[in-house]
C-alpha cells in the first residue's frame, strides 16, 4: 500500500478539513460528510435525513434551484449525495481548476440553504423520493424484505430499526418547519468533515476553504453517539409476500459497531462464506447440492452497531425450510471443523487486492477519509481494514462465527410468492 | 465581514492541460489485436479479452447460447474443477468474470502485477482448454431454468425483453431476452456450447485484447507471450465460423407510433421505454447525436429530467440515449413513473422529443460543449476508466481522439446545425412505446395519447390473443 498524504485542520467554527494532495490527474474532489443520518431521526419523521439530502440539491440563497447539477456538470464534473443510517454525504469531482466552484456551492448550502427553500421544492422532492421508494423498495424483487429485516433485527427503539428511505406516511407529513428545524440542528460546520483530494496546493486550498466556510456559524453541543450494540436473545421470524416466483430467506444477526476488535474477522468471515463461487455457502448450495439459485453474505458495520446478513434464493422446487436448515447446518459444521488456513489466506489475498482497487482514484480516497473521520473519529482509521488483515487467524474467525452466528439466535425473514404465506 | 463574493459563481482557474490516454496497438502473431494504455494509479493489470461470440451469432432456436457459454466457461478447465479454478484465482486475489453481449464474449481480469503471470496462465487454460463437461452443463442448465422462471419478477427486465422483441423482431436472437427462453434452453445441448466456443477459438484474428498496466503495451505483450505460444500450437479441433443473424430493426418499416402494454396488476409504478431505431456508432452523425443527447436526457440537468423529475415529480429519474454500437442502435428514453402519472409522463416525453427536433438552444450547446470539454480533465484517472477508453475505441472502431472529434463538431455547432441533425435523426411521430404497468389503472388514458391503440403483450413482448 502506498502512503496516503494527508493534512488535517480544524477551522475556528469547528469544521474539520482534510487535505489529500495527489498530482496523478488534474482533478479535485470535494467530499462533505455531515454527521447525521436516519439514526438521528425522531419518531414519526422517518425518511427525513434522506428527503433533506434531496433538498440540498434544490439551490440555496445564492444558487439557483437547478444550479448545483447544472454548474458542476457544465464544469465537467460529477456529483451526488447519499444518506445512510449514520451520515449524509455530498460530493463533487471536478477538473482541478474548479475548486472555487465546489467551495462556493457547498458553503452556500451549508450556510444559506433556507433562503432558497420553499413549499414547492419540498412538495416536488417529496414526490421524487416517494418514487425512489417505489422504484427501489416496492417494485424491485425481494426489496420489501429490507424494511422488515431492519425492524425485526433491532428493538423498535433502536436507531437502526428503520431504514433511511422512511415511510410514505412520514414523508407525506413532513412540513417546511420540520425541514428548517432539521437544517438548523444538524447542518453546521462543527457537525461535518470536508475532505479535498487531488491536484492542489494544500496551503492555498486550506486558505480558500477557510475563506468560504470560516464565517458560517457553529451549532455547538455535538457529541459522538455512543455505540448501541444489540444482542438477540430469541429468534425472530417474519414472512413477507412479494411478486416473485422463487422464495428467498435471509438470516441476520446483530454484530458490534465499526472499529470493534471483531470487525475485520467478521468481514473475512463473510467472505469465507460467500465472496466467490468457491466459498463455503456458494459451493455447497449452488454447486454441490443445488439448493439455492444464489446466495450472498455481508458484514456491515455502522457507528452504533453492525449486522451480519446471509441471503439465499431457493432453487426451483426447493422448500425454503430445507434451504434455511441447510444454511444453519453449514454454519454449525464450519464452527465444528474450523476455517482452514488456506481458505483464510485466499480471502485475505482477495480482500487486500480489493482494498487497493477501491482506492485507485482521488475521489474514492477523499471519500474514505471523510467517512472515516466522521464515523471512526479518525480520517485514516479506515486503513485498519487493511492493516489488520494479516493479524487474523483461523481461530479469530472461528471465534466470531461462534460468538455472533452460533451462540446468538438469528432473525429470519422469508420472502414468499404472493398468496403462498398461508400455505 | 465576508471575504468572499457569494453572489455569482466564482471564476475558474486556468484550464488544466488535457492529455487523452495514448493507445498503443499491434497484431500479435496469433492474429489477435492487442491495444493498451498505461496507468500509474495502482500496480495492477486490467485486461479484457473479447471473442467474436455474442448473441448476434446465436443460431435461431438457440437463443441464450452466448450467455450460457459464458457461464460454462466459468466451470473449470481440463485440469481444474470449477471450485479448484476459483480457488486458484482467489489465491492471487484476482477479479475475473466472463460475460457476453450482443457482439462479444468477454473475459475480464483485474489482478495485482505480481500475480499477473499466474492469473493469465489460469485464464489461458480456461480459454483454450475449458472443461465444458456434462455434469457442469446439467447444473448450469438447471440454474438457467430458475433464472428464466424469475425473469419476469423484475419489471426492469421485462421492459428490456419486450423492447428487444419489438425492436428487433423474431428473426434474430437480438429480439429475445439475453438468457433465451424455456424452449431455446430445452433445445440447447452441450454440443451447441462446445461448437459455439470452438467457432470463436478458431478465429483469433477476430479476438481483441485491451489492457491497462504501468508498462503499457510492451508489458502487456510480455504477459500475453505464454498464451501466444500456446496459440501457435495447431488447434485440436477448429470450429466452423458462425454467421450473424441480425437484419435491420423491425420498426424501421413502420411510419407511425405504436404503443404496447405488458400488464402488471397492482404495480405502483410503470416502466416506460420510448424510442425508435437510430444509427450505428460508425455513422458520421453519432458523435454529434451523443453530444446533443446530453441536453435532451443524458444528464441530470437535461430537458427530460428537469421536466419529469424536477418540475413534475413523476419519477426518480429519466434518461435518454443514442445507443450506437456496431449495428443501428436505438434512440430511446427510459424511466419508471408512478402509476397514476403514466399517461401524463408519456405525453410530456413526446412533447419534449417534438420540441427537441427544433434543435438545441445556444445555451444548451454552450453547456454541452463546456461539459464535455472540461470533463476530459477527470475522465481518465482510474485504471478502469482508462481501460474503458481503450476498449470503447477498439470495440466500436472509433478514432483514438474521438472525444476531440466530438468537440470539434461542437465548436462550430449552432442551434440551426443541431436542428438539421436532430430533425434527421429524431422521429417523435414514429415511436415505439413500451409500458410495463397496471393496465386496468392506465389503459384508458394510454389509448387517448394519440400513439395508437395499446396492444397487449406478454413478458416476452409477444402479442396476447384474447
Amino acid at each position: 500500500m502506498q502512503r496516503l498524504e494527508l493534512r488535517e485542520h480544524v477551522l475556528s467554527n469547528g469544521l474539520r478539513v482534510l487535505l489529500h494532495p495527489a498530482r496523478s490527474a488534474p482533478v479535485v474532489s470535494l467530499q462533505l460528510c455531515y454527521h447525521v443520518g436516519s439514526a438521528r431521526e425522531l419518531p414519526g419523521k422517518t425518511g427525513f435525513a434522506h428527503l433533506f439530502e434531496h433538498l440540498l440539491f434544490q439551490g440555496s440563497e445564492h444558487v439557483a434551484s437547478d444550479g448545483h447539477f447544472r454548474l458542476i456538470t457544465q464544469a465537467g464534473g460529477t456529483l451526488n449525495g447519499n444518506t445512510s443510517f449514520d451520515r449524509t454525504h455530498y460530493f463533487e469531482t471536478l477538473p482541478a481548476n474548479q475548486l472555487e466552484l465546489a467551495l462556493w456551492l457547498e458553503s452556500d448550502r451549508m450556510g444559506f440553504l433556507l433562503g432558497g427553500l420553499d413549499q414547492r421544492k419540498l412538495d416536488n422532492q417529496r414526490d421524487v423520493v416517494r418514487n425512489e421508494k417505489r422504484q427501489n423498495y416496492e417494485l424491485r424483487p425481494y426489496a420489501k424484505a429490507h424494511e422488515v429485516l431492519a425492524a425485526a433485527l433491532f428493538p423498535s427503539e433502536h436507531p437502526y430499526a428503520h431504514l433511511p428511505i422512511g415511510t410514505h406516511e412520514d414523508l407525506i407529513s413532513a412540513t417546511l418547519d420540520d425541514v428548517r428545524a432539521f437544517f438548523e440542528r444538524w447542518y453546521r460546520p462543527d457537525n461535518a468533515t470536508l475532505a479535498l483530494g487531488g491536484d492542489f496546493d494544500p496551503d492555498h486550498a486550506l486558505e480558500r476553504v477557510a475563506a468560504w466556510f470560516g464565517e458560517l456559524a457553529p451549532g455547538g453541543g455535538f457529541t459522538r453517539p455512543a455505540p448501541q450494540p444489540h444482542r438477540a436473545l430469541v429468534e425472530q421470524r417474519r414472512t413477507v409476500e412479494d411478486k416473485v416466483q422463487l422464495p428467498q430467506v435471509t438470516l441476520a444477526w446483530p454484530t458490534p459497531e465499526l472499529g470493534h476488535a471483531d470487525e475485520t474477522a467478521l468481514t473475512l468471515l463473510a467472505m469465507v462464506l460467500s465472496a466467490t463461487r468457491a466459498s463455503v455457502l456458494d459451493r455447497a448450495l449452488t454447486i454441490d447440492e443445488l439448493l439455492a439459485k444464489n446466495v450472498s453474505c455481508g458484514a456491515w458495520h455502522g457507528e452504533l452497531a453492525g449486522r451480519f446478513v446471509i441471503t439465499a434464493t431457493a432453487a426451483a422446487g426447493v422448500e425454503l425450510a430445507r434451504l434455511e436448515a441447510r444454511i444453519r447446518e453449514l454454519l454449525a459444521n464450519l464452527a465444528r471443523d474450523g476455517v482452514s488456513a488456506a481458505m483464510l489466506e485466499r480471502m485475505r489475498n482477495c480482500a487486500e487486492a480489493q482494498f487497493i482497487r477501491s482506492l485507485d482514484n482521488v475521489s474514492s480516497r477523499a471519500s474514505a477519509l471523510a467517512l472515516s473521520d466522521v464515523l471512526r473519529g479518525a480520517p485514516l482509521g479506515f486503513l485498519s481494514e487493511y492493516e489488520t488483515l494479516r493479524e487474523q487467524t483461523p481461530a479469530h474467525l472461528d471465534a466470531v462465527l461462534r460468538r455472533y452466528l452460533i451462540d446468538q439466535p438469528p432473525t429470519v425473514v422469508s420472502v414468499v410468492p404472493a398468496g403462498a404465506s398461508a400455505a | 465581514m465576508s471575504n468572499v463574493d457569494r453572489s455569482t459563481p466564482p471564476p475558474a482557474g486556468p484550464t488544466p492541460r488535457i492529455a487523452l490516454p495514448r493507445v498503443e496497438r499491434t497484431r500479435a502473431a496469433s492474429g489477435m489485436r492487442v491495444a493498451a494504455t498505461t496507468s500509474d494509479a495502482t500496480p495492477e493489470l486490467l485486461l479484457e479479452l473479447a471473442l467474436p461470440s455474442g448473441r448476434v451469432r446465436e443460431p435461431l432456436g438457440r437463443e441464450g447460447l452466448a450467455s450460457l457459454t459464458a457461464l460454462m466457461l466459468e466451470e473449470g478447465t481440463r485440469k481444474l474443477s470449477t471450485v479448484e479454478f476459483v480457488d486458484a484465482l482467489d489465491f492471487v486475489g484476482a477479479h475475473f468474470a466472463v460475460h457476453s453481449d450482443d457482439d462479444e464474449t468477454t473475459l475480464e481480469l483485474r489482478v495485482l502485477e505480481r500475480h499477473a503471470e499466474r492469473a493469465l496462465e489460469l485464464v489461458g487454460d480456461l480459454l483454450l482448454e475449458p472443461r465444458l463437461g456434462e455434469h457442469e452443463f446439467a447444473r448450469v442448465r438447471e440454474q438457467r431454468r430458475a433464472a428464466l422462471r424469475s425473469r419476469s419478477d423484475d419489471p426492469k427486465s421485462v421492459v428490456n425483453d419486450v423492447w428487444s422483441r419489438l425492436y428487433w423482431g423474431r428473426s434474430t436472437a437480438l429480439g429475445s431476452a439475453g438468457i433465451g427462453d424455456e424452449e431455446s434452453l430445452a433445445a440447447t445441448a452441450l454440443d451447441d456450447v462446445r461448437r459455439f466456443h470452438a467457432a470463436a477459438l478458431a478465429q483469433p484474428r477476430a479476438w481483441r485484447c485491451s489492457g491497462v498496466c504501468r508498462g503499457g503495451l510492451e508489458q502487456l505483450l510480455g504477459w500475453l507471450a505464454p498464451l501466444e505460444a500456446r496459440l501457435a500450437q495447431p488447434a485440436p479441433a477448429a470450429g466452423a465460423a458462425l454467421r450473424e443473424t441480425w437484419s435491420e430493426p423491425s420498426p424501421l418499416e413502420r411510419k407511425r407510433s405504436r404503443i404496447f402494454v405488458c400488464d402488471r396488476p397492482g404495480a405502483p409504478q410503470s416502466e416506460l421505454r420510448v424510442g425508435h431505431p437510430s444509427v450505428a456508432s460508425s455513422h458520421p452523425d453519432w458523435l454529434a447525436l451523443s453530444a446533443l443527447n446530453l441536453a435532451l436526457g443524458g444528464v441530470f440537468s437535461s430537458r427530460l429530467n428537469l421536466n419529469l423529475r424536477e418540475n413534475k415529480g413523476y419519477t426518480y429519474g429519466i434518461r435518454s440515449s443514442f445507443e450506437g454500437g456496431r449495428r443501428p442502435g436505438a434512440f430511446s428514453v427510459g424511466t419508471s413513473v408512478d402509476t397514476r402519472n403514466s399517461a401524463p409522463a408519456l405525453r410530456e416525453i413526446v412533447r419534449e422529443l417534438e420540441g427537441f427536433t427544433a434543435g438545441a438552444t445556444a445555451e444548451e450547446l454552450a453547456f454541452v460543449r463546456s461539459s464535455l470539454e472540461q470533463a476530459l480533465a477527470r475522465q481518465f484517472e482510474s485504471p478502469a476508466a482508462r481501460l474503458s477508453f481503450v476498449s470503447t475505441i477498439e470495440r466500436l472502431g472509433l478514432r483514438d481522439d474521438y472525444p476531440l472529434q466530438r468537440l470539434a463538431w461542437l465548436a462550430d455547432a449552432t442551434p440551426a446545425a443541431s436542428a438539421r441533425v436532430l430533425s434527421e435523426h429524431l422521429h417523435p411521430g414514429e415511436l415505439l412505446v413500451v409500458v410495463v404497468g397496471d393496465l386496468t389503472a392506465v389503459g384508458r388514458e394510454l389509448a387517448e395519447l394519440g400513439l395508437g391503440s395499446p396492444v397487449k403483450v406478454d413478458a416476452r413482448g409477444d402479442e396476447r390473443r384474447g
